[in-house]
């Protein structure tokens, strides 16, 4: 036998409690209501959302807050790019604005061309080695090779290659810029922020006596000034014993590319529609390499 | 009478006894001698001779006005002949100042230290820093921070590393120096008690300073022979029996720790006006002639070598310091300076493996154990290697001490400590204080 009044008694007694908590929930959703912008939720989407942090901000989520309250502006996404920058500037409602679009590069051709300085055992980080005696190369400006950038690119954009060097993807870099804070030679000079369309890279970051550093390594810029003297828009200079290219004034010729006698100046960049594999540290050897 | 000791910590063999029974023995002036300006923990210093200066035993040759720090003086008489950077056995690269000795030295004479403003300023104007290898300067430790009551100076005589014997030595051959350095300074901070911590694997020691200390009331301690003994936190704990609360100043406890070769430094700058300009180093292992050498700072570690009748058999690494905590040298024209405990040669099958970081860790929880810091190393470690430095934090990797005891007993053969050192760089790099 089924007590009849036992259900209805459960089913009075959970309206009433039904009836009495959606009053008060309501009653709170209307007096503690937060106004929440929509296009908080459409720039996040716009946003790569891979939270890697070169911009500065925590996190994709507090750029996008930011941008919509206007504590940023629009092209606040370093890593985004221009696409992104549109994409932003249209739900903003905004000018859309122009992004300097800059890429990683590897000034160093060293790897296994760079003489040692001692045997290293230990644990495979170039910030960790680099505490050791200032790293285990000779060279005071080279690459480790122990791929701390590598580990930290949040773009799976950069590999080490067989000669211990990282070969950066020009496709899957962002120029956020992480690698280059995360390199203990980054600061230096060894991993450089260069516009997209670099036509060439010096792979040589070296400052000290060419003498010195011809012993340390095979690979580096020996300050011999051809490129210098060669370049017919007067872009590249050699700097504190050092080649440096004026990309204002570059035109990609690729002249100086062929009179180094180091081979130590590559072709570079997406605007010749090349993978930067092709060129990396091959100089002139490029199949196919003339001069334009 | 052995006291019970910290929580934690190893027992590496000793192998002590090649130089524990050699008397210290003067190294002749070498041929050159090249001088850090930085060879303690603070700011380094400026050269204030130029090439070409003629300078005298115990000039001052490098200074700088911070509060950290410690002015550097020439240990010879001679002439500045080059200024330039120069590594250092901690892997650094730091200026210093190349001295070529005169052929004919005086090394009794020397110029006095003048300084006015009591034993502190005696003990910063003669360059004295701690010398059991943290090269902390010792006047800083003269002045406690306001409202810090010091009640006990603690001697430091318990040289825990394997192989290092100097303190050893001077102990047994000038504790009169050591106990009048003490004196000085417990007089100094207002420390009633001065209590000296040997380990008890130095009898010899112990007996030399008991016998040197009693008029003075020094009460001379022996200690559980187990490394790290001699760090200055299990120090405290196994003498006062308190712990140093994280964060804060061994001086919170009431202690002040010095070891005892500082304290005979101290007690020369008191004293005679003696600026530090040498030090005992032990130079053992595959060498010749294994011994403590009286060494003037600035000497190569390769003309060291050399006196201690250079190697024997094929040579593995050479640790500047003890094998514990020391470093092995990238090269060896570094110079010797108030740190260097010792310089240890060690054969390829006696250095430390090939170690990489590809083992994994099995979870044995060895190293929270051996852990005298009550840290867990491997989650440190673990952390540091996927470079999740935040979550590496959690566990406080500034409380470590870099004894390395954990690195000792990973059955795997983990650089913990390298990879412990990583994370408290960074911790440090955003602000975190010791």
């Amino acid at each position: 036998m089924v007590d009849l009044t036992l259900i209805l008694k459960a089913v009075v007694a959970l309206s009433v409690i039904g009836v009495v908590t959606s009053a008060v929930l309501s009653t709170a959703a209307r007096r503690f209501h937060v106004e929440v912008d929509p296009r908080v939720e459409r720039v996040l989407d716009a946003l790569p959302g891979s939270n890697c942090g070169a911009c500065g901000n925590p996190s994709c989520f507090a750029v996008a807050e930011a941008i919509v309250v206007g504590d940023l502006p629009a092209n606040a996404c370093v890593a985004g790019g221009q696409a992104v920058a549109d994409e932003v500037s249209t739900i903003m409602g905004a000018v859309a604005c122009e992004v300097a679009v800059v890429v990683s590069a590897r000034q160093c051709g060293g790897g296994d061309r760079a003489a040692r300085a001692y045997e290293y055992s230990g644990v495979q980080s170039c910030a960790a080695s680099a505490r050791l005696a200032g790293g285990p190369l000779v060279c005071e400006a080279g690459c480790f090779g122990f791929g701390d950038c590598m580990r930290a690119c949040p773009f799976d954009a950069i590999v080490m290659d067989e000669r211990g060097l990282p070969r950066i993807d020009l496709v899957k870099c962002t120029g956020c810029g992480i690698c280059a804070k995360e390199c203990p030679r980054g600061g230096a000079g060894l991993l450089r922020l260069v516009p997209e369309d670099a036509p060439v890279v010096v792979r040589c970051n070296a400052h000290d006596k060419p003498k010195d550093r011809k012993a340390a390594c095979s690979a580096c810029c020996i300050a011999c000034k051809r490129c210098e003297k060669d370049c017919p828009e007067d872009a590249i200079h050699v700097i504190d014993r050092l080649a440096v290219v004026d990309y204002e004034k570059c035109t990609g010729c690729g002249i100086c590319v062929e009179v180094c006698p180091q081979n130590c100046i590559d072709l570079h960049g997406r605007a010749r529609g090349s993978d930067a594999a092709d060129t990396d540290g091959v100089g002139k050897n490029v199949p196919g390499f003339t001069t334009a | 009478m052995s006291k019970a000791a910290f929580k934690g910590g190893v027992h590496p063999a000793g192998r002590k006894e090649a130089t524990s029974g050699t008397p210290i023995e003067e190294m002749p002036v070498p041929a050159r001698l090249v001088v850090p300006m930085s060879q303690h923990l603070g700011a380094p210093c400026e050269p204030t001779v130029e090439v070409g200066d003629r300078v005298v035993r115990g000039q001052v040759i490098g200074a700088t006005d911070a509060m950290v720090s410690a002015p550097i003086h020439s240990p010879v008489s001679g002439e500045v002949t080059a200024i330039g950077p120069t590594l250092t056995t901690g892997g650094t690269r730091v200026t210093a100042v190349s001295v070529t000795p005169d052929e004919t030295q005086d090394l009794a004479s020397f110029e006095r230290v003048v300084a006015e403003g009591g034993v502190p300023a005696i003990v910063r104007a003669a360059g004295v820093v701690g010398m059991g290898g943290a090269t902390f300067p010792s006047a800083v430790k003269l002045r406690p921070p306001n409202g810090m009551e010091i009640t006990t100076l603690i001697l430091n005589g318990c040289e825990c590393e394997p192989f290092l014997t100097c303190d050893d030595r001077l102990m047994v051959e000038m504790p009169e120096r050591i106990i009048a350095g003490a004196k000085i300074m417990a007089e100094t901070v207002g420390a009633q008690r001065i209590v000296a911590g040997v380990e008890d694997n130095k009898p010899d020691a112990i007996a030399a300073l008991r016998e040197a200390g009693r008029s003075a009331g020094v009460e001379v301690v022996g200690l559980v022979t187990r490394y790290p003994q001699g760090a200055e936190k299990q120090l405290i704990w196994a003498i006062m029996g308190v712990e140093v609360p994280h964060g804060q100043l061994p001086a919170a406890t009431g202690a002040l720790v010095h070891n005892v070769a500082t304290a005979a430094a101290v007690a020369d700058a008191v004293e005679r006006g003696k600026p530090l300009t040498e030090r005992v180093v032990t130079v053992t292992g595959r060498v010749a002639r294994p011994g403590n050498y009286r060494v003037l700072l600035g000497t190569l570690v390769v003309d060291l070598i050399d006196h201690a009748g250079g190697t024997v058999g094929e040579v593995g690494r050479i640790i500047a310091g003890g094998p514990m905590t020391g470093q092995a040298l990238a090269s060896l024209d570094v110079p010797v300076t108030k740190g260097t405990s010792g310089i240890v040669v060690l054969g390829p099958d006696e250095a430390a493996p090939d170690i990489h970081d590809d083992q994994p860790c099995i979870r044995c929880g060895r190293c929270p154990e051996a852990c005298p810091m009550y840290l867990e190393p491997y989650a440190i470690a673990n952390y540091a290697y996927r470079r999740e430095w935040k979550a590496a934090e959690e566990f406080h990797p500034i409380d470590c001490i870099e004894c390395g005891v954990c690195s000792y007993v990973c059955p795997t053969k983990r650089p913990l400590l390298q990879l412990i050192r990583l994370a408290k760089a960074t911790a440090m790099q955003k602000g975190a204080k010791l």
